[in-house]
């Protein structure tokens, strides 16, 4: 896998803090020693390793430094917050007092100004951080931009936003290795392709979530494309891809085996319900055996709590209305242990796989 | 390749926002959807919402409905004005998985008509006809046709709105005979419903809002509306705002 280059960075150090742990640990346990010319090479290797790192990427290299870092990270955003917030309730007094030129363009200028601030902070190497911060910050702004403009204008709610909102999260991600902005594209850019078939039916776009099957070709194509489009996949972007796509898949699968009306399929709801029941069950265990073949724990755990979700799910159909609920609940107990056992002889494979 | 991608996200914010003004600017080369002056009654002035000085205009309409319990079903929205708007209501209402059928109807995005002190409004009952005087009297999926057929842009207005279909199973509350299973049609909203009041208009109404209270109660008992606004309704059915004037209270 291979990260950007200040995660990357942060990974070697936290590699070579557990390294020179556990070489200590070996040599408490006489497993291995070192001669005194050999420990000075390495130390000294290792210690020009770390500067560099720490002088090139501003990284930890202890844990109570980490663990600073973690505070400035959450007072930044804290303080970000705020800000954000100083300048939308500013706006908001002063509205009434500017003409409509005034309001577009400073609606117009803040997601720009922003996304400048990313750019510029990314170029000075400040931390990846600071730069997702104010990326985030930068689509928070956008949405905030078209939605105030909208109300404005008077306008009705457009479902083209969605794709205006995606792929300005979607191409920020991409130019700065951020995750969490990419599932976020992803998501809209789902939602905007569900609005579309709602649009063709004439319906309002915004009732897209009335007919979960709209979601699906989107969440299969999001699924299928870290095969097709990251070959080269140096920010994880395909596991986002796949998280999003299955849950997103899950999520629609669900809503239609518990209501089956909500379906394009003219077949009476029980056999949708049925139907998609079985589907469901199906892509859980796809979804965990994919997970299992690409060594991706987040994937089998996203597949395994589906499955759990379909499992309860139909047990409550089949049981709740008619047995005592003292032995629905037992029954619930029994399959959770049931399953504990399936999912520690599933850990036990992977690891034997990883240790292969 | 970054600052191409950097580039490109600058470019989708300023492509949005040229869509969305070429959007307003194609609305307001011509109002096809009416020009009506409307007073306090139909376009209700909210109190302020916390800090903000921003001033809008709530739309308040009304509809000759199917009963009082069910203000926003109106009788001319039965099951043939439904199939005509593009609701699949061939199933009979005597089946019986028809309530799961129906109930799964997506809402659907049509364009209203409002009639301003119309036939409608003076059939009201005497305490609904004292709010407002705007009624939704047609919808339809073409504007142009229902243009046609209501072309007076004074006195009508063809705006956006979302209808639902109900079944009621047990018919209409109050009606004689028998309850018999129906359809209905539901008015959910009229889009949009509120109108933003720019410079220098919100001038005129700014000291009225800090006079406190929003409700229409206020001006009838100062003795009638206080202001007239006078609304245009574009091209994509979209109004603005294009004047306002008090109105002396007497």
């Amino acid at each position: 896998m291979d990260l950007n280059p200040h995660r990357k960075a942060q990974q070697r150090v936290d590699r070579i803090r557990a390294f020179r742990e556990e070489l200590a640990e070996l040599e408490r346990e006489r497993a291995l020693t070192l001669t005194p010319e050999q420990r000075t090479r390495l130390e000294a290797h290792l210690e020009g390793s770390l500067a560099g790192l720490t002088a090139q990427f501003d990284v930890d290299v202890t844990e109570s430094g980490k663990r600073i870092s973690w505070g400035v990270r959450i007072a930044s955003l804290l303080g970000s917050a705020a800000f954000f917030a100083a300048l939308v309730l500013f706006l908001h007094r002063i509205w009434g007092a500017l003409p409509t030129t005034a309001h577009f363009l400073i609606l117009l200028t803040i997601p720009l100004l922003v996304l400048a601030a990313a750019e510029f902070t990314f170029r000075r190497k400040t931390g990846l951080y600071y730069t997702a911060l104010l990326a985030l910050t930068a689509g928070v702004g956008f949405v905030m931009e078209l939605t105030a403009l909208g109300s404005i204008f008077n306008m009705a709610p457009s479902a083209h936003a969605l794709l205006a909102w995606g792929s300005f999260a979607v191409l920020v991600a991409h130019a700065y290795g951020l995750r969490l902005l990419l599932g976020a594209g992803l998501l809209l850019l789902c939602t905007y392709t569900a609005s579309l078939f709602a649009i063709v039916e004439g319906a309002f776009w915004a009732n897209s979530l009335e007919r979960p099957e709209s979601f699906i070709p989107a969440a299969v194509m999001v699924y299928a494309m870290p095969s097709l489009v990251y070959r080269r996949d140096r920010n994880d972007f395909g596991f986002v891809c796949r998280i999003c796509g299955a849950t997103l898949m899950f999520t629609a699968v669900l809503v239609l085996s518990i209501d089956g009306h909500t379906s394009y399929l003219r077949f009476p709801a029980r056999t949708i319900e049925t139907l998609y029941q079985f589907v469901g069950l199906v892509l859980c265990g796809g979804v965990v055996f994919h997970g299992v073949r690409l060594g991706r724990s987040g994937m089998v755990n996203t597949g395994a709590l589906a499955f759990v979700v379909f499992l309860y799910v139909k047990l409550h159909a089949w049981w709740w209305a008619w047995m005592p609920k003292y032995v629905f609940f037992l029954l619930i107990g029994l399959t959770a242990v049931l399953l504990l056992y399936l999912f520690r002889r599933l850990r036990a494979g992977i690891s034997e796989r990883a240790l292969t | 390749m970054k600052r191409a991608m950097v580039l490109a996200a600058a470019g989708v914010i300023l492509a949005a926002n040229a869509w969305l003004l070429i959007s307003v600017s194609r609305n307001r080369s011509d109002a096809p959807g009416g020009t009506v002056e409307l007073t306090e009654r139909e376009l209700h002035l909210p109190s302020r919402s916390g800090e903000s000085t921003a001033v809008f205009l709530e739309l308040d309409w009304d509809t000759l409905s199917i009963s009082p319990e069910h203000p926003r079903a109106p009788q001319w929205l039965d099951a043939a004005k439904l199939a005509e708007l593009g609701f699949d209501c061939r199933v009979a209402v005597t089946r019986a998985t028809v309530r799961n059928y129906y109930r799964s109807m997506r809402t659907a995005l049509v364009f209203l008509v409002l009639e301003y002190e119309g036939e409608a409004w003076k059939q009201a009952s005497p305490d609904r006809k004292r709010k407002t005087r705007l009624f939704a009297v047609d919808a339809g999926r073409h504007p142009h046709r229902l243009r046609e057929k209501y072309a007076d842009t004074a006195r009508y207005i063809i705006t956006r709105g979302l209808v639902t279909l109900r079944f009621l199973e047990r018919g209409i509350p109050g009606e004689k005979g028998p309850p018999q299973p129906r359809l209905q049609g539901w008015i959910d909203a009229v889009l949009p419903d509120r109108i933003f009041v720019p410079l220098p208009h919100s001038k005129v109404l700014e000291d009225l809002r800090h006079r406190g209270g929003s409700s229409q109660d206020r001006f009838f008992a100062e003795g009638g509306p206080r202001f007239a606004v006078t609304v245009s309704w574009g091209r994509n059915h979209e109004p603005w705002m294009s004047g306002v004037r008090r109105i002396a209270v007497d």
